[in-house]
Protein backbone atom coordinates (compact mmCIF):
# COMPACT_ATOMS: atom_id res chain seq x y z
CA UNK A 1 0.00 0.00 0.00
CA UNK A 2 1.07 3.77 -0.48
CA UNK A 3 1.95 5.80 2.42
CA UNK A 4 -0.26 8.95 3.54
CA UNK A 5 -2.15 11.11 1.17
CA UNK A 6 -1.24 14.47 1.50
CA UNK A 7 -4.96 16.40 1.73
CA UNK A 8 -5.92 18.89 -0.32
CA UNK A 9 -7.44 22.17 0.62
CA UNK A 10 -10.56 21.43 -1.18
CA UNK A 11 -11.23 18.40 -2.20
CA UNK A 12 -12.89 17.20 -5.13
CA UNK A 13 -16.20 16.60 -4.82
CA UNK A 14 -18.41 14.32 -7.01
CA UNK A 15 -21.74 12.32 -6.48
CA UNK A 16 -23.35 9.23 -6.35
CA UNK A 17 -27.12 8.29 -7.36
CA UNK A 18 -27.86 4.84 -6.06
CA UNK A 19 -31.50 2.97 -5.59
CA UNK A 20 -31.84 -0.07 -2.96
CA UNK A 21 -30.88 -3.60 -3.86
CA UNK A 22 -32.85 -4.94 -1.78
CA UNK A 23 -36.26 -4.47 -0.27
CA UNK A 24 -33.92 -4.81 3.40
CA UNK A 25 -31.83 -2.16 1.59
CA UNK A 26 -34.73 -0.03 1.21
CA UNK A 27 -35.68 -0.55 4.87
CA UNK A 28 -32.64 0.81 6.19
CA UNK A 29 -32.78 3.79 3.45
CA UNK A 30 -36.05 4.21 5.06
CA UNK A 31 -34.32 4.86 8.66
CA UNK A 32 -31.86 6.73 6.93
CA UNK A 33 -34.06 9.12 5.29
CA UNK A 34 -36.79 8.88 8.40
CA UNK A 35 -39.36 8.23 6.14
CA UNK A 36 -40.66 4.95 8.42
CA UNK A 37 -43.40 3.90 5.51
CA UNK A 38 -40.31 2.46 4.21
CA UNK A 39 -39.55 0.85 7.26
CA UNK A 40 -43.08 -1.24 6.21
CA UNK A 41 -42.15 -1.94 2.73
CA UNK A 42 -44.76 0.96 2.12
CA UNK A 43 -44.81 3.37 -0.87
CA UNK A 44 -42.52 6.50 -0.91
CA UNK A 45 -42.75 10.03 -2.95
CA UNK A 46 -40.60 12.48 -3.67
CA UNK A 47 -39.72 13.63 -0.29
CA UNK A 48 -37.87 10.51 -0.05
CA UNK A 49 -34.81 11.02 -2.33
CA UNK A 50 -32.15 12.36 -0.30
CA UNK A 51 -28.38 12.39 0.72
CA UNK A 52 -27.46 8.61 2.36
CA UNK A 53 -23.86 8.85 3.06
CA UNK A 54 -20.79 11.14 2.56
CA UNK A 55 -17.81 9.43 2.06
CA UNK A 56 -14.09 10.65 1.20
CA UNK A 57 -12.15 8.26 -1.12
CA UNK A 58 -8.05 8.62 -0.51
CA UNK A 59 -5.83 8.49 -4.02
CA UNK A 60 -2.65 9.82 -5.01
CA UNK A 61 -4.43 12.63 -6.78
CA UNK A 62 -5.67 14.14 -3.47
CA UNK A 63 -9.34 12.67 -1.34
CA UNK A 64 -12.29 12.90 -3.46
CA UNK A 65 -15.43 13.98 -1.22
CA UNK A 66 -18.65 11.83 -2.60
CA UNK A 67 -21.99 12.12 -1.72
CA UNK A 68 -24.80 9.14 -2.19
CA UNK A 69 -27.52 10.23 -3.17
CA UNK A 70 -30.87 7.33 -3.13
CA UNK A 71 -33.93 7.18 -4.82
CA UNK A 72 -36.30 4.90 -2.61
CA UNK A 73 -37.42 2.52 -5.77
CA UNK A 74 -35.99 -0.71 -6.40
CA UNK A 75 -34.74 -1.18 -9.88
CA UNK A 76 -38.00 -3.17 -10.67
CA UNK A 77 -39.92 -0.16 -9.88
CA UNK A 78 -37.44 1.76 -11.73
CA UNK A 79 -38.21 0.04 -14.42
CA UNK A 80 -42.12 -0.65 -13.92
CA UNK A 81 -42.65 3.32 -13.68
CA UNK A 82 -40.18 4.90 -15.57
CA UNK A 83 -41.56 8.67 -15.38
CA UNK A 84 -41.22 8.50 -11.72
CA UNK A 85 -37.76 7.35 -12.24
CA UNK A 86 -36.79 10.19 -14.24
CA UNK A 87 -38.37 12.68 -12.23
CA UNK A 88 -36.84 11.10 -8.63
CA UNK A 89 -33.57 10.94 -10.42
CA UNK A 90 -33.42 14.54 -11.72
CA UNK A 91 -34.39 15.25 -7.86
CA UNK A 92 -31.54 13.19 -7.06
CA UNK A 93 -28.93 14.90 -8.98
CA UNK A 94 -29.91 18.45 -8.33
CA UNK A 95 -29.09 17.22 -4.74
CA UNK A 96 -26.23 15.77 -5.39
CA UNK A 97 -25.03 19.16 -7.41
CA UNK A 98 -25.88 20.95 -4.16
CA UNK A 99 -23.24 19.32 -2.18
CA UNK A 100 -20.84 20.67 -4.71
CA UNK A 101 -20.43 17.82 -6.87
CA UNK A 102 -18.53 18.54 -9.81
CA UNK A 103 -19.70 14.64 -11.94
CA UNK A 104 -22.43 13.20 -11.00
CA UNK A 105 -22.27 9.45 -11.48
CA UNK A 106 -25.39 6.63 -12.03
CA UNK A 107 -25.32 3.56 -10.24
CA UNK A 108 -27.08 0.10 -11.40
CA UNK A 109 -30.36 0.48 -12.99
CA UNK A 110 -30.22 4.74 -12.74
CA UNK A 111 -27.85 4.30 -15.59
CA UNK A 112 -30.57 1.94 -17.64
CA UNK A 113 -34.30 3.30 -16.64
CA UNK A 114 -35.89 6.72 -18.36
CA UNK A 115 -33.70 7.11 -21.11
CA UNK A 116 -30.92 6.27 -19.34
CA UNK A 117 -28.46 9.12 -18.20
CA UNK A 118 -28.87 10.71 -21.95
CA UNK A 119 -31.90 12.18 -20.47
CA UNK A 120 -30.73 13.84 -17.42
CA UNK A 121 -27.85 15.12 -19.34
CA UNK A 122 -30.90 16.51 -21.13
CA UNK A 123 -33.03 17.23 -18.49
CA UNK A 124 -30.46 19.24 -16.17
CA UNK A 125 -27.59 20.02 -17.95
CA UNK A 126 -24.92 18.43 -15.72
CA UNK A 127 -22.11 16.36 -15.81
CA UNK A 128 -23.57 12.64 -15.75
CA UNK A 129 -21.48 9.50 -15.75
CA UNK A 130 -22.66 5.84 -16.63
CA UNK A 131 -19.05 4.58 -14.63
CA UNK A 132 -18.92 2.44 -18.14
CA UNK A 133 -15.58 3.34 -19.35
CA UNK A 134 -14.11 2.53 -15.98
CA UNK A 135 -16.15 -1.06 -15.53
CA UNK A 136 -14.86 -1.94 -18.84
CA UNK A 137 -11.41 -1.01 -18.15
CA UNK A 138 -11.69 -2.87 -14.50
CA UNK A 139 -12.88 -5.74 -16.51
CA UNK A 140 -10.14 -6.06 -19.14
CA UNK A 141 -7.23 -5.63 -16.41
CA UNK A 142 -8.69 -8.10 -13.85
CA UNK A 143 -9.02 -10.72 -16.39
CA UNK A 144 -5.24 -10.07 -17.38
CA UNK A 145 -4.12 -10.35 -13.37
CA UNK A 146 -5.96 -13.57 -13.36
CA UNK A 147 -4.07 -15.12 -16.58
CA UNK A 148 -1.15 -13.84 -15.00
CA UNK A 149 -2.48 -16.12 -11.95
CA UNK A 150 -3.84 -19.17 -14.01
CA UNK A 151 -2.22 -19.21 -17.43
CA UNK A 152 -3.68 -17.95 -20.98
CA UNK A 153 -6.43 -19.07 -22.59
CA UNK A 154 -8.80 -18.01 -24.64
CA UNK A 155 -11.66 -15.27 -23.48
CA UNK A 156 -15.98 -15.42 -24.04
CA UNK A 157 -17.28 -12.31 -23.31
CA UNK A 158 -21.07 -12.42 -22.60
CA UNK A 159 -23.14 -9.57 -22.95
CA UNK A 160 -21.56 -8.66 -26.27
CA UNK A 161 -24.11 -6.34 -27.07
CA UNK A 162 -24.17 -4.31 -24.30
CA UNK A 163 -21.90 -1.05 -23.72
CA UNK A 164 -19.36 -2.23 -20.99
CA UNK A 165 -19.34 -6.25 -22.81
CA UNK A 166 -18.41 -4.40 -26.67
CA UNK A 167 -15.72 -2.33 -24.69
CA UNK A 168 -14.40 -5.50 -22.81
CA UNK A 169 -13.94 -7.41 -25.72
CA UNK A 170 -12.27 -4.72 -27.93
CA UNK A 171 -10.17 -4.15 -25.16
CA UNK A 172 -9.10 -7.87 -24.66
CA UNK A 173 -8.25 -8.43 -28.11
CA UNK A 174 -6.62 -4.78 -28.21
CA UNK A 175 -4.14 -6.80 -25.64
CA UNK A 176 -4.10 -9.58 -28.21
CA UNK A 177 -6.18 -12.51 -26.14
CA UNK A 178 -8.21 -14.24 -28.45
CA UNK A 179 -11.89 -13.16 -27.29
CA UNK A 180 -15.30 -15.15 -28.54
CA UNK A 181 -18.79 -13.63 -28.39
CA UNK A 182 -21.99 -15.28 -28.66
CA UNK A 183 -23.22 -14.85 -32.16
CA UNK A 184 -26.84 -13.06 -32.14
CA UNK A 185 -27.56 -11.99 -35.01
CA UNK A 186 -25.85 -10.34 -38.73
CA UNK A 187 -24.68 -6.87 -36.30
CA UNK A 188 -23.19 -8.79 -33.73
CA UNK A 189 -21.79 -10.58 -36.37
CA UNK A 190 -20.69 -7.31 -38.54
CA UNK A 191 -18.86 -6.10 -35.55
CA UNK A 192 -17.39 -8.85 -34.33
CA UNK A 193 -15.17 -9.19 -37.33
CA UNK A 194 -14.51 -5.64 -37.24
CA UNK A 195 -12.82 -6.27 -33.82
CA UNK A 196 -11.53 -9.71 -34.84
CA UNK A 197 -13.58 -11.62 -32.65
CA UNK A 198 -15.01 -14.92 -33.50
CA UNK A 199 -18.91 -15.28 -33.06
CA UNK A 200 -19.67 -18.58 -31.84
CA UNK A 201 -22.96 -20.31 -30.48
CA UNK A 202 -23.17 -20.06 -26.75
CA UNK A 203 -22.09 -23.93 -26.59
CA UNK A 204 -19.19 -23.59 -28.18
CA UNK A 205 -18.33 -20.26 -26.53
CA UNK A 206 -18.57 -22.03 -22.89
CA UNK A 207 -16.61 -25.21 -24.48
CA UNK A 208 -13.83 -23.08 -25.88
CA UNK A 209 -13.49 -20.30 -23.06
CA UNK A 210 -11.01 -21.04 -20.65
CA UNK A 211 -12.04 -17.10 -18.93
CA UNK A 212 -15.46 -15.81 -19.14
CA UNK A 213 -15.99 -12.07 -18.59
CA UNK A 214 -20.08 -11.71 -17.37
CA UNK A 215 -21.26 -8.20 -18.91
CA UNK A 216 -24.88 -9.34 -19.55
CA UNK A 217 -26.74 -6.55 -18.97
CA UNK A 218 -29.74 -8.61 -17.36
CA UNK A 219 -29.18 -11.61 -15.30
CA UNK A 220 -28.59 -14.64 -14.73
CA UNK A 221 -28.23 -15.88 -17.48
CA UNK A 222 -26.20 -19.03 -16.97
CA UNK A 223 -26.94 -21.88 -15.12
CA UNK A 224 -23.90 -22.91 -12.70
CA UNK A 225 -23.28 -26.52 -14.19
CA UNK A 226 -23.22 -25.25 -17.91
CA UNK A 227 -19.53 -24.03 -16.61
CA UNK A 228 -16.64 -26.61 -17.04
CA UNK A 229 -14.37 -27.22 -15.19
CA UNK A 230 -11.27 -24.95 -15.21
CA UNK A 231 -13.46 -22.11 -16.26
CA UNK A 232 -12.34 -18.63 -14.58
CA UNK A 233 -15.48 -16.43 -14.40
CA UNK A 234 -15.40 -12.59 -14.17
CA UNK A 235 -18.35 -11.16 -13.26
CA UNK A 236 -19.39 -7.73 -13.95
CA UNK A 237 -23.03 -8.25 -14.19
CA UNK A 238 -26.02 -7.13 -11.21
CA UNK A 239 -27.53 -9.31 -11.09
CA UNK A 240 -25.09 -11.98 -11.00
CA UNK A 241 -24.23 -14.34 -14.85
CA UNK A 242 -24.96 -17.44 -12.92
CA UNK A 243 -28.67 -18.03 -11.58
CA UNK A 244 -28.14 -19.41 -7.38
CA UNK A 245 -26.71 -22.81 -7.16
CA UNK A 246 -23.32 -24.43 -6.38
CA UNK A 247 -20.24 -23.35 -8.11
CA UNK A 248 -18.99 -26.37 -9.68
CA UNK A 249 -15.59 -27.83 -8.47
CA UNK A 250 -13.27 -26.43 -10.53
CA UNK A 251 -14.51 -23.16 -11.39
CA UNK A 252 -12.97 -19.88 -10.11
CA UNK A 253 -15.41 -16.53 -9.45
CA UNK A 254 -13.99 -13.05 -9.43
CA UNK A 255 -15.62 -10.20 -9.00
CA UNK A 256 -15.42 -7.95 -12.20
CA UNK A 257 -14.73 -4.11 -11.28
CA UNK A 258 -13.30 -4.05 -7.79
CA UNK A 259 -10.26 -1.35 -7.36
CA UNK A 260 -8.69 -1.19 -4.08
CA UNK A 261 -7.69 2.40 -3.31
CA UNK A 262 -4.55 3.72 -0.62
CA UNK A 263 -5.40 3.06 2.63
CA UNK A 264 -4.70 6.21 4.54
CA UNK A 265 -6.66 8.93 5.22
CA UNK A 266 -10.29 9.16 6.67
CA UNK A 267 -12.46 6.78 5.08
CA UNK A 268 -16.19 7.19 5.69
CA UNK A 269 -18.89 8.41 8.20
CA UNK A 270 -21.21 6.19 9.90
CA UNK A 271 -23.72 6.19 7.07
CA UNK A 272 -20.83 5.84 4.75
CA UNK A 273 -19.43 3.10 5.94
CA UNK A 274 -23.33 1.68 6.25
CA UNK A 275 -23.46 2.34 2.96
CA UNK A 276 -20.47 1.19 1.80
CA UNK A 277 -21.87 -2.50 3.70
CA UNK A 278 -24.39 -2.94 2.22
CA UNK A 279 -23.82 -2.31 -1.21
CA UNK A 280 -21.64 -5.39 -1.17
CA UNK A 281 -18.07 -3.43 -0.91
CA UNK A 282 -15.14 -5.18 0.72
CA UNK A 283 -12.47 -3.85 2.77
CA UNK A 284 -9.65 -1.17 0.69
CA UNK A 285 -11.90 -1.56 -2.21
CA UNK A 286 -14.30 0.08 -4.35
CA UNK A 287 -16.09 -0.41 -7.58
CA UNK A 288 -15.12 0.85 -10.63
CA UNK A 289 -18.94 2.81 -11.16
CA UNK A 290 -18.30 4.81 -8.30
CA UNK A 291 -14.33 5.73 -8.61
CA UNK A 292 -15.38 7.24 -12.41
CA UNK A 293 -17.02 10.04 -11.02
CA UNK A 294 -14.54 10.27 -8.39
CA UNK A 295 -11.34 10.41 -10.68
CA UNK A 296 -13.46 12.35 -13.41
CA UNK A 297 -13.92 15.10 -11.11
CA UNK A 298 -10.48 15.30 -9.52
CA UNK A 299 -9.06 15.15 -13.15
CA UNK A 300 -11.61 18.53 -13.81
CA UNK A 301 -13.13 16.60 -16.44
CA UNK A 302 -16.59 17.86 -15.65
CA UNK A 303 -17.55 16.20 -18.88
CA UNK A 304 -21.00 14.47 -19.51
CA UNK A 305 -20.47 10.45 -20.26
CA UNK A 306 -23.46 8.45 -21.43
CA UNK A 307 -23.58 7.28 -24.88
CA UNK A 308 -24.46 4.42 -25.67
CA UNK A 309 -21.60 2.94 -26.53
CA UNK A 310 -18.44 3.80 -24.82
CA UNK A 311 -14.70 4.42 -27.10
CA UNK A 312 -11.78 2.48 -26.50
CA UNK A 313 -9.91 6.13 -26.15
CA UNK A 314 -12.37 6.93 -23.51
CA UNK A 315 -11.96 3.45 -21.69
CA UNK A 316 -8.14 3.94 -21.91
CA UNK A 317 -8.16 7.83 -20.68
CA UNK A 318 -10.20 6.63 -17.65
CA UNK A 319 -7.79 3.65 -17.23
CA UNK A 320 -4.69 6.33 -16.88
CA UNK A 321 -6.78 8.38 -14.64
CA UNK A 322 -7.24 5.36 -12.63
CA UNK A 323 -4.00 4.01 -12.09
CA UNK A 324 -2.47 7.93 -11.75
CA UNK A 325 -5.20 7.78 -8.92
CA UNK A 326 -3.65 4.69 -7.28
CA UNK A 327 -6.69 3.11 -7.97
CA UNK A 328 -5.54 -0.70 -8.79
CA UNK A 329 -8.05 -3.33 -10.44
CA UNK A 330 -7.85 -6.48 -7.38
CA UNK A 331 -8.51 -10.03 -7.86
CA UNK A 332 -11.10 -10.15 -5.72
CA UNK A 333 -13.50 -13.82 -4.98
CA UNK A 334 -16.57 -13.20 -6.50
CA UNK A 335 -20.09 -14.08 -4.86
CA UNK A 336 -22.82 -16.93 -6.97
CA UNK A 337 -25.71 -15.13 -6.23
CA UNK A 338 -25.45 -12.92 -3.35
CA UNK A 339 -22.84 -10.31 -5.21
CA UNK A 340 -24.33 -6.95 -4.72
CA UNK A 341 -22.81 -3.41 -5.49
CA UNK B 1 -40.18 2.34 -46.05
CA UNK B 2 -41.29 -1.46 -46.80
CA UNK B 3 -45.29 -1.79 -47.69
CA UNK B 4 -46.90 -1.35 -44.13
CA UNK B 5 -50.07 -3.55 -43.45
CA UNK B 6 -53.35 -1.91 -44.46
CA UNK B 7 -54.94 -0.81 -41.42
CA UNK B 8 -51.93 0.68 -40.34
CA UNK B 9 -51.83 4.51 -39.74
CA UNK B 10 -48.62 5.46 -41.58
CA UNK B 11 -48.00 8.72 -39.45
CA UNK B 12 -48.22 6.93 -36.34
CA UNK B 13 -45.93 4.14 -37.12
CA UNK B 14 -43.35 6.87 -38.05
CA UNK B 15 -43.55 7.95 -34.67
CA UNK B 16 -42.93 4.24 -32.97
CA UNK B 17 -40.32 4.04 -35.71
CA UNK B 18 -38.27 7.10 -34.63
CA UNK B 19 -38.70 6.07 -31.03
CA UNK B 20 -37.02 2.68 -32.26
CA UNK B 21 -34.00 4.98 -33.98
CA UNK B 22 -33.74 6.75 -31.32
CA UNK B 23 -33.25 3.91 -28.36
CA UNK B 24 -31.15 1.81 -30.93
CA UNK B 25 -29.06 4.54 -33.01
CA UNK B 26 -30.52 3.28 -36.12
CA UNK B 27 -31.83 4.25 -39.32
CA UNK B 28 -35.41 4.22 -40.55
CA UNK B 29 -34.85 2.26 -43.34
CA UNK B 30 -33.49 -0.52 -40.52
CA UNK B 31 -36.49 -0.43 -38.69
CA UNK B 32 -39.38 -1.98 -40.52
CA UNK B 33 -42.77 -3.19 -39.35
CA UNK B 34 -41.75 -6.57 -39.20
CA UNK B 35 -37.87 -6.83 -37.59
CA UNK B 36 -37.59 -8.79 -35.17
CA UNK B 37 -36.65 -5.94 -32.42
CA UNK B 38 -33.90 -8.77 -30.48
CA UNK B 39 -32.76 -10.58 -33.89
CA UNK B 40 -32.72 -7.81 -36.58
CA UNK B 41 -32.45 -4.32 -34.84
CA UNK B 42 -29.63 -6.11 -32.31
CA UNK B 43 -31.09 -4.92 -29.51
CA UNK B 44 -30.58 -6.10 -26.07
CA UNK B 45 -33.08 -6.30 -23.24
CA UNK B 46 -32.27 -2.91 -21.77
CA UNK B 47 -32.97 -1.48 -25.07
CA UNK B 48 -36.60 -2.39 -25.07
CA UNK B 49 -36.92 -0.80 -21.47
CA UNK B 50 -35.34 2.43 -23.32
CA UNK B 51 -37.48 2.00 -26.39
CA UNK B 52 -40.69 1.35 -24.14
CA UNK B 53 -39.68 4.66 -22.52
CA UNK B 54 -39.46 6.69 -25.13
CA UNK B 55 -42.79 5.50 -26.47
CA UNK B 56 -44.14 6.34 -22.99
CA UNK B 57 -43.24 9.61 -23.20
CA UNK B 58 -43.73 10.28 -26.93
CA UNK B 59 -47.95 8.93 -27.12
CA UNK B 60 -48.50 9.94 -22.94
CA UNK B 61 -49.30 5.77 -22.29
CA UNK B 62 -47.70 3.80 -20.03
CA UNK B 63 -46.87 0.35 -21.27
CA UNK B 64 -47.12 -2.62 -18.26
CA UNK B 65 -44.57 -4.94 -18.34
CA UNK B 66 -44.78 -8.65 -19.57
CA UNK B 67 -48.78 -7.20 -20.16
CA UNK B 68 -48.96 -9.88 -23.66
CA UNK B 69 -47.63 -12.83 -21.41
CA UNK B 70 -50.17 -12.09 -18.95
CA UNK B 71 -52.88 -11.57 -20.99
CA UNK B 72 -51.88 -15.04 -22.30
CA UNK B 73 -51.31 -16.51 -18.81
CA UNK B 74 -55.09 -17.91 -18.23
CA UNK B 75 -57.35 -18.63 -21.51
CA UNK B 76 -61.21 -19.90 -20.96
CA UNK B 77 -60.16 -20.67 -17.29
CA UNK B 78 -57.76 -22.82 -18.85
CA UNK B 79 -53.81 -22.51 -18.11
CA UNK B 80 -52.24 -20.38 -20.88
CA UNK B 81 -48.74 -21.80 -19.49
CA UNK B 82 -47.49 -24.51 -17.90
CA UNK B 83 -44.05 -25.43 -16.42
CA UNK B 84 -42.85 -22.11 -18.08
CA UNK B 85 -44.14 -23.25 -21.25
CA UNK B 86 -47.30 -22.32 -23.93
CA UNK B 87 -50.14 -25.12 -23.80
CA UNK B 88 -52.45 -25.01 -26.88
CA UNK B 89 -54.78 -22.23 -25.38
CA UNK B 90 -52.02 -20.06 -24.68
CA UNK B 91 -50.10 -20.50 -27.87
CA UNK B 92 -53.61 -19.24 -29.78
CA UNK B 93 -54.46 -16.57 -27.56
CA UNK B 94 -50.95 -15.42 -28.78
CA UNK B 95 -51.81 -15.89 -31.88
CA UNK B 96 -54.50 -13.33 -31.94
CA UNK B 97 -52.64 -10.48 -29.42
CA UNK B 98 -49.50 -10.91 -32.16
CA UNK B 99 -50.89 -11.09 -35.68
CA UNK B 100 -48.17 -9.15 -36.74
CA UNK B 101 -45.96 -12.00 -36.07
CA UNK B 102 -46.07 -15.39 -38.48
CA UNK B 103 -48.51 -17.98 -36.66
CA UNK B 104 -45.98 -20.46 -36.97
CA UNK B 105 -43.75 -19.27 -34.61
CA UNK B 106 -46.30 -19.43 -31.74
CA UNK B 107 -46.60 -23.22 -31.09
CA UNK B 108 -47.76 -25.32 -28.20
CA UNK B 109 -44.36 -25.68 -25.76
CA UNK B 110 -42.77 -22.52 -26.72
CA UNK B 111 -40.71 -21.68 -23.57
CA UNK B 112 -42.29 -18.01 -22.04
CA UNK B 113 -38.87 -16.55 -21.80
CA UNK B 114 -38.44 -16.77 -25.56
CA UNK B 115 -41.83 -14.95 -26.04
CA UNK B 116 -39.56 -11.22 -26.28
CA UNK B 117 -37.96 -13.46 -28.96
CA UNK B 118 -40.51 -12.81 -31.10
CA UNK B 119 -41.41 -8.97 -30.93
CA UNK B 120 -41.72 -6.86 -33.84
CA UNK B 121 -41.90 -3.50 -34.46
CA UNK B 122 -45.50 -3.85 -35.01
CA UNK B 123 -45.85 -5.15 -32.05
CA UNK B 124 -45.42 -2.05 -30.24
CA UNK B 125 -47.27 -0.02 -32.74
CA UNK B 126 -50.15 -2.64 -32.39
CA UNK B 127 -49.55 -2.03 -28.18
CA UNK B 128 -49.56 1.39 -28.76
CA UNK B 129 -52.87 1.52 -30.35
CA UNK B 130 -54.52 -0.70 -28.00
CA UNK B 131 -53.72 1.60 -25.23
CA UNK B 132 -54.87 4.80 -27.00
CA UNK B 133 -58.04 3.12 -27.72
CA UNK B 134 -58.31 1.96 -24.26
CA UNK B 135 -57.66 6.00 -22.70
CA UNK B 136 -59.95 7.27 -25.41
CA UNK B 137 -62.56 4.88 -24.03
CA UNK B 138 -62.40 5.53 -20.19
Amino acid sequence: MAGPVAAHAAPSRFGFLVHPLTPLHRRVTGVRRGHWAMLRDGPAGIEAVGLLARLVIPTLMGPAEGFIVGVPDLGAQLAEGQERARVHRERAARIAEAHGAQVIGLGNALAVVAGRGQRLVEDTGLPITTGHAATAWSAVEITQLAAARHGAGPVGVLGFKGAVGDAVAEGLARRGRQVLVEDSGPRVRRRARELGLQAVGQEELLATSRYLVGASTTGPSLAPEALRSGTVLIDLSLPPTLSPGRLPRGVRLYAGETLSYPETIDTTDLWGAAWLAFAGYGKGVIYACLAEPAVLALAGLHEPRVGRRVSTAVVEQTGALLTQAGLRPALRPGRPARQTR
Amino acid sequence: MAKLPANVDPALFEKVQRCFCEALELEPYEVQWGSRILADLDAESLDLLDVVFRLEQAFAIQIPRGGLENQAKEVDGEPGEVDGKLTAPGARRLQELMPEVPPDEIFEGLKAVQIPELFRVGTFYNIVVALQEAQSAE
